[in-house]
């Protein structure tokens, strides 16, 4: 592939941004719910 | 406290899933090379989508903005909803940046170009970073949402202006290029569906993501409000004339 | 009193308050002036350089200088609840709007013909098609003091630091840089007709953003 460095690049990039915010979300997600179970 | 059903959001999430790797097959492997482009074409079946649903997420955010303040409507929901739609639209702007960036330098030789879209997206980037940053700012629900809807508007009337006055300024200073960074004209078959199926994934994904970042929101806004309550009622309970304690002493 | 009435009631106070203290002639001129010295240091005043940016550079001063600007008009009220007194006095929260908005626009105005003349003579400019150089400046001088008079009630009721006002206020008029520029250098350096497109955009921004405020004040101003 011509230019597979930054295809390749792009490419993880954008799914480990994807996965970051998504565990990050979970994370916060679970903390919320565990110093404030819900009424 | 979600937007969808738990059991839907759940079955969102993998479909989500199951589209972006789906959208990978065909992106790397699947889709042919660009006869101008070669494979520097594949970042385009990310950017381009990213670009769009960050537009969507911006018109969502000023959408809940505009429903929060007109009083028939208004409801805290909008206002989350609002708040969520921004940050995905800050991240998936972001995500259109750096994508834009390591598809122009194999392209056109740079990392960065005064291509009107881009530096439109720059801007959108930064107005919506500020709201970001003014959402964070302490005060009561309803001022919060107030300030920020207003703001969310405000960012939102800017965007035709930036997008139209930065078109105009780069046309007027283009030199002969084919620097069209969409190419429709020589996109077909395979590769449009995959632009196409690009889409698709991301406003699955899109979806999903507020869906949680709506609940994430209930959560901490709910968690707020009563550490809120409960240092007011701390401070209550400690008052020298408060009856109940001249109650409690009299037992 | 009517509307325009009492807008020129607050924006009587304010230029008051301007005239009496004289922050805009003692620290924000010569903050511009200081700003227009430093181009010169970082780009090359040789080789016609910066007679060529001029029209950019001044405008980014301007910019630089507005915020100061703003955020002295919203320090105003920050005092002995003033802000409250401005609340509960009855009027019109569209003439308080309308009034901070042109006070803002005259001191900004003082501000950009004397930094014009700066301009003008560090930069070697010869400010040629004065009518047109003057309409953006009108218009554009609008659509920041607007822009920044809501951005500035906006943080400052929020209770949020002022360096928050920058970072909101700058990416939204970053369309009046570009016209205002644009309309300036085709006036100074090139065909003065290609200018009017610019000046539209300057005038719908001004329009736009004058409209909103006029609106937005009110709820605005509700807020602790």
């Amino acid at each position: 592939m011509r230019f597979a460095g930054y295809v390749i690049a792009g490419w993880t990039i954008t799914g480990a941004v994807f996965l970051a915010y998504w565990i990050r979300l979970v994370r916060r997600t679970r903390r919320a719910e565990r110093l404030d179970p819900e009424a | 406290m979600t937007l969808l059903k738990p059991s839907v959001g759940k079955a969102l999430g993998w479909a989500s899933l199951g589209a972006l790797v789906v959208l990978a097959l065909f992106g790397l492997w699947g889709a042919p090379p660009d006869r101008v482009q070669s494979d520097a074409q594949r970042l385009m079946y990310l950017h381009v989508p990213a670009a769009w649903i960050a537009y969507l997420a911006f018109i969502v955010t000023a959408v809940g903005s505009a429903l929060w303040l007109w009083k028939r409507t208004r409801s805290p929901v909008w206002d989350r909803v609002a708040g969520a739609s921004a940050e995905l639209g800050v991240l998936f702007t972001g995500l259109t940046l750096l994508l834009g960036s390591l598809w122009g330098r194999p392209v056109w030789g740079v990392w960065w170009a005064w291509d009107a879209r881009l530096v439109t997206t720059a801007v959108l980037f930064f107005l919506y970073l500020g709201y970001l940053a003014l959402r964070r700012v302490p005060g009561t629900p309803e001022a919060r949402a107030r300030r920020s809807a207003i703001a969310a508007l405000i960012a939102f009337a800017d965007v035709p202006i930036v997008h139209f006055s930065v078109t105009w300024w780069r046309t007027l200073h283009q030199k002969a290029t084919v620097f069209d960074p969409e190419l429709k004209a020589h996109i077909h078959g395979v590769m449009a569906f995959t632009l196409w199926w690009g889409v698709l994934a991301f406003t699955l994904l899109y979806v999903y993501l507020l869906d949680r970042r709506y609940r994430l929101e209930c959560l901490e806004e709910g968690f707020e409000e009563r550490e809120l309550q409960r240092a007011i009622d701390e401070r209550v309970s400690g008052a020298p004339n408060d009856p109940r304690v001249e109650v409690g002493a009299a037992r | 009193m009517n509307l325009a009435q009492e807008a020129g009631l607050v924006a009587g106070k304010d230029l008051r308050i301007e005239a009496r203290s004289r922050v805009t002639v003692q620290q924000i001129l010569p903050f511009g002036l200081v700003v227009l010295l430093l181009f010169a240091f970082a780009l090359d005043p040789d080789r016609g350089v910066l007679r060529r940016v001029a029209p950019g550079l001044f405008w980014v001063t301007v910019l630089l200088a507005a915020l100061l600007a703003v955020s002295r008009s919203s320090s105003v009220e920050a005092e002995n609840g003033a802000r409250d007194g401005l609340r509960l006095s009855g009027l019109d929260p569209a003439a308080i709007f309308l009034g901070k908005a042109a006070a803002i626009a005259v001191e900004l105005l003082v501000l950009e013909a004397l930094l014009a003349a700066g301009v003008a003579i560090l930069f070697d400019v010869s400010l040629g098609s004065i009518g047109v150089l003057l309409l953006t400046a009108v218009l554009a001088t609008a659509g920041i003091a607007a822009t920044g008079t809501l951005y500035g009630v906006l943080v400052a009721s929020s209770g949020a630091r002022e360096t928050l006002v920058p970072v909101l206020l700058l990416p939204v008029v970053s369309p009046v840089l570009l016209g205002a520029t644009r309309a300036w250098e085709a006036a100074i350096d090139g065909v003065p007709s290609d200018a009017w497109a610019w000046v539209g955009v300057l005038a719908i921004f001004a329009v736009l953003y004058t409209a909103i405020g006029t609106l937005a004040f009110g709820p605005l101003l509700e807020e602790a």
